[in-house]
């Protein structure tokens, strides 16, 4: 089959989807509303599905195309769909306390990008010549997400930076390195699903103890006081 | 004779404990079938050890008989001399002690007795499969069970506060001496103990210099924790007395012997002593082991802790003898270590046969009076003349008095050290001397020690009101078969030494201690310093029957009766009159106050005078690492404040700080 794109311009796409999913990171961070939060992920996981669907066009394997297809059923609409459900079952209201304020959060989220470039270079050099980026994108991502759980307060934003840095690890994989097992896809995919259930359980616990779902009532549960 | 019988008749005896223990869940099953049942099956199990050791060390098979069961993991089992001396010392004690409790524990309901006699039988087989383990993983899986069921067995009748605090510890002692051995044995077995090399495998095999340094060093630890050795020792006078007193009986005469085994077998048989420095190790340990075990036994109110810091004192006694005899291999001299070696493990043998008889003995006036409290105890002769009679030869036999087996034993030792001078070199020739003059010392401390305990409680006026009662038929069944051992070994020590020269082939380049003729002692040569206890107790006899025929010739025609002078004082002559046990030891406790600093208190209660007791080791060792430890912990606490973000921050921190490193 001829591809219906000539391939400097599906790499091209591939970096232009490379560059949003970053953006998208950003904007999680900055984020302070829960509704928004949720559709925000709901795109970063439309976005993966693309991506996927590009590598998909570009190595001509058939299997990642099943690959998209459940990225998207899964973490584009599935799950934010669920959390949505859960945000109105739980009446959850308001916006997102964080520790520290949104512009000191963006500049450390740049710190951590140069950082997360710095430590994916060296690597770059086993890759493909086409996705040197990706992988610093990824690993920014990631690590975007990971300080996202790490200045909110409420409960189900950490659900969504948990999610997040699982898109970020599964961007990483397919892009960078164009492509992975199907196993290995579906078996993350189902981690991430469990994880959503048992965490969707543990904010009904986690309410009915404390009548809410900040975390800082959780700090009563410590030994010693 | 099939070579093997031997061996399958002891690992038969193994299987059949837990068998017993089973027995005893047994539900509608009456007290006292249960008791007899399960203890008779212990002592069927001991006296089938007691068997085997004895055919093991007479018939000596070239290869010793081995078996092996299982494929991953591999239970391999060998019985060759110096496991069959052991488990003939394992099978006396046990037997006594087996017997001892049926007697013991008769007042036990159902449920008691199942605290005891699940286990008893446990314990037994975990000591006997100990002995007959030929490789790593056998061995260490025998250790556990030894420790984790004795450590029931010390809760077993007593769960007071201190009890549990004795067996806790005792716990966490054991555990910290299993980890040291099963490094060790990580280490020998180059990091996989499970690999199923048994141990005549690992002899052959080379270890680097620095390795086999590690493994005595962990190993020494690891038996020095069980063995009592001293700054490992403090669990031990807390558990031995917390325990009924069959199973102290045990513990003290069998179980800490099975750290000798250990040391002989891992650091002896499969690293050869080279060099002098570990059995100087030994030599210093064993006797700073020694000497504070006598010192604090002297010190001692409550008969059963007296006991136990006796056999601490035995113990490091025989560390010195082994060291001794390392010293003497690594001199070139293997007549001289073949004499301390035999020295070491006769006195393992005396040992159990008269601290079980001791044990026993605590126990049955403990049953009799409802104290081992040597300041409410005395004239015990009065009501139980014959415990009285078996306890006396006991402790004459451990105060190291001819014609009994405890001379004997000590006697080699001394020998030992006094032929030293002849063989080594410049620096032992000074050390050994003064190494010598300790061991005399911690002898007359431990004859002070053992008179204290038999005159304070057994003679005398009663310190207290009780009525005592003699000990039942069983109990003095048990102890009367120790005390005949003590009698027996005593007059024929050549029949014991001549069974120890099978181990000595087994340990030695070549056995040059001469043969033994049965009723006679030869250190060297028949010349020097042999000794033959049948003359002494002719001697004695003698002696005693002359003093009493003058006696009776001079005074004693007609006899009279008149009261006993009460000192000049005027009015009723009172129990208080005696000495107490702080009042007994008072000089020893002022002179070594610096060493104990104890402190002597008015108890106005009772109007005594106290002796409130701190073990150096305890205060300047134990304590100091227990602040550290709850420091530490205070300070980890802070990392733990429940808030969820920061402990994303740590894992974040984690990640970053592992990518930056691992680049």
């Amino acid at each position: 089959m001829r591809p219906f794109l000539d391939l400097f311009s599906l790499l091209s796409i591939l970096k232009f989807l490379a560059a949003w999913m970053l953006l998208l990171s950003f904007a999680l961070l900055a984020q302070r509303r829960l509704l928004s939060l949720i559709h925000l992920l709901a795109w970063q996981g439309i976005t993966l599905a693309l991506s996927t669907a590009m590598v998909a066009v570009l190595t001509g394997d058939r299997l990642l195309w099943v690959s998209a297809t459940l990225t998207l059923s899964l973490k584009g609409l599935l799950i934010p769909f669920l959390l949505h459900r859960l945000l109105r079952r739980l009446q959850v209201r308001g916006d997102v306390e964080m520790s520290l304020n949104v512009a000191s959060v963006q500049l450390l989220g740049i710190v951590l990008v140069i950082f997360a470039f710095a430590l994916a270079a060296p690597l770059a050099g086993s890759l493909p010549a086409a996705t040197h980026g990706m992988l610093g994108i990824a690993l920014a991502a990631f690590l975007l997400a990971f300080l996202m759980m790490i200045t909110r307060r409420k409960a189900i934003s950490e659900v969504v930076g948990f999610l997040a840095m699982d898109n970020a690890l599964f961007f990483g994989a397919t892009s960078a390195t164009l492509g992975m097992p199907l196993i290995v896809e579906l078996g993350i995919a189902l981690d991430a699903l469990i994880a959503f259930l048992i965490l969707g359980v543990f904010f009904f616990h986690i309410r009915e103890s404390f009548e809410s779902l900040d975390l800082h009532w959780l700090e009563h549960l410590r030994e010693n006081q | 004779m099939n070579a093997l019988l031997p061996l399958q008749m002891a690992l038969g005896a193994v299987a059949l404990g837990p068998l017993a223990s089973l027995g005893s869940l047994l539900p509608r099953l009456h007290p006292s079938w249960l008791r007899y049942t399960s203890l008779m099956t212990s002592t069927l199990m001991s006296l089938l050890w007691l068997l085997s050791g004895a055919l093991g060390l007479i018939l000596v098979a070239a290869p010793a008989p081995n078996l092996a069961v299982g494929g991953i993991p591999l239970w391999q089992f060998r019985l060759d001399p110096l496991s069959a001396f052991f488990l003939v010392v394992l099978g006396v004690v046990g037997t006594a002690s087996s017997l001892h409790a049926v007697g013991y524990f008769r007042q036990l309901g159902r449920t008691g007795l199942r605290r005891v006699l699940i286990p008893l039988p446990l314990f037994l087989s975990a000591m006997a499969l100990l002995l007959l383990a030929d490789n790593a993983y056998t061995f260490l899986v025998a250790w556990e069970g030894m420790a984790l069921s004795s450590s029931y067995l010390i809760l077993a009748q007593t769960q007071t506060i201190q009890a549990r605090h004795a067996a806790y510890l005792y716990l966490l002692v054991a555990h910290l001496g299993a980890l040291c051995l099963l490094a060790a044995f990580a280490l020998l077995c180059h990091g996989n103990p499970l690999a199923g090399n048994d141990f005549s495998a690992l002899t052959h095999e080379v270890l680097a210099p620095g390795l086999a340094q590690a493994v005595l060093l962990l190993t020494l630890l690891g038996f020095g924790a069980k063995l009592g050795m001293a700054p490992l020792h403090v669990w031990l006078p807390e558990a031995h007395p917390a325990a009924p007193s069959p199973v102290s009986a045990l513990m003290s005469a069998a179980m800490l012997p099975m750290a000798l085994y250990g040391l002989l077998r891992i650091d002896w048989q499969i690293l050869p002593p080279e060099g002098v420095s570990w059995g100087l190790v030994w030599l210093a340990l064993g006797l700073l082991t020694a000497g504070f075990g006598v010192l604090f036994s002297t010190l001692q109110r409550d008969l059963k802790r007296l006991l136990a810091y006796s056999s601490m004192e035995n113990m490091g006694l025989i560390l010195v003898a082994l060291g001794l005899a390392r010293l003497f291999v690594a001199e070139g001299s293997p007549t001289l270590a073949a004499l301390a070696l035999s020295a070491g493990l006769f006195q393992t043998l005396n040992h159990a046969l008269f601290k079980g008889l001791l044990f026993l003995g605590s126990g049955s006036v403990f049953h009799s009076t409802g104290t081992v409290d040597m300041g409410r105890l005395g004239a015990l002769i009065r009501s139980m003349p014959q415990t009285t009679l078996l306890m006396l030869i006991g402790c004459l036999a451990i105060a190291g008095l001819p014609p009994l087996n405890g001379f004997a034993s000590e006697w080699m030792l001394l020998q030992a050290f006094l032929l030293a001078p002849q063989m080594a070199s410049g620096t032992l020739q000074a050390i050994l001397p003064l190494t010598a003059a300790g061991v005399v010392l911690v002898l007359a401390l431990a004859s002070f020690a053992i008179i204290k305990a038999f005159g304070l409680s057994f003679l005398g006026q009663p310190r207290s009101i009780y009525t005592a009662h003699e000990a039942g038929l069983w109990e003095r069944f048990a102890m009367a078969f120790l005390a005949l051992g003590c009698i027996f070994l005593g007059l024929f020590p050549g029949l014991a030494i001549h069974a120890i020269s099978a181990v000595n082939v087994l340990l030695l380049p070549g056995n040059s201690l001469g043969i033994q003729q049965p009723w006679r002692l030869t250190p060297i040569s028949p010349e020097r310093a042999s000794y033959v206890p049948g003359w002494f107790l002719i001697g004695i006899a003698v002696a005693i029957l002359l003093t009493f025929l003058l006696v009776w010739w001079r005074f004693g025609r007609p006899l009279r009766r008149v009261p006993v002078w009460s000192c000049g004082f005027r009015g009723a002559r009172t129990a208080r009159m005696q000495d107490s046990p702080a009042g007994f030891s008072q000089s020893l406790l002022r002179i070594f106050q610096p060493i104990h600093h104890g402190r002597i208190q008015p108890d106005t209660a009772s109007k005594e005078l106290r002796v409130e007791l701190a073990d150096p080791f305890w205060v300047g060792l134990y304590e100091p690492l227990q602040r550290l430890a709850l420091a530490l912990s205070r300070q980890a606490l802070r990392l733990q404040h429940g808030k969820i973000s920061s402990y994303l921050l740590y894992a974040f921190l984690t990640l970053v700080v592992l990518l930056v490193l691992v680049r």
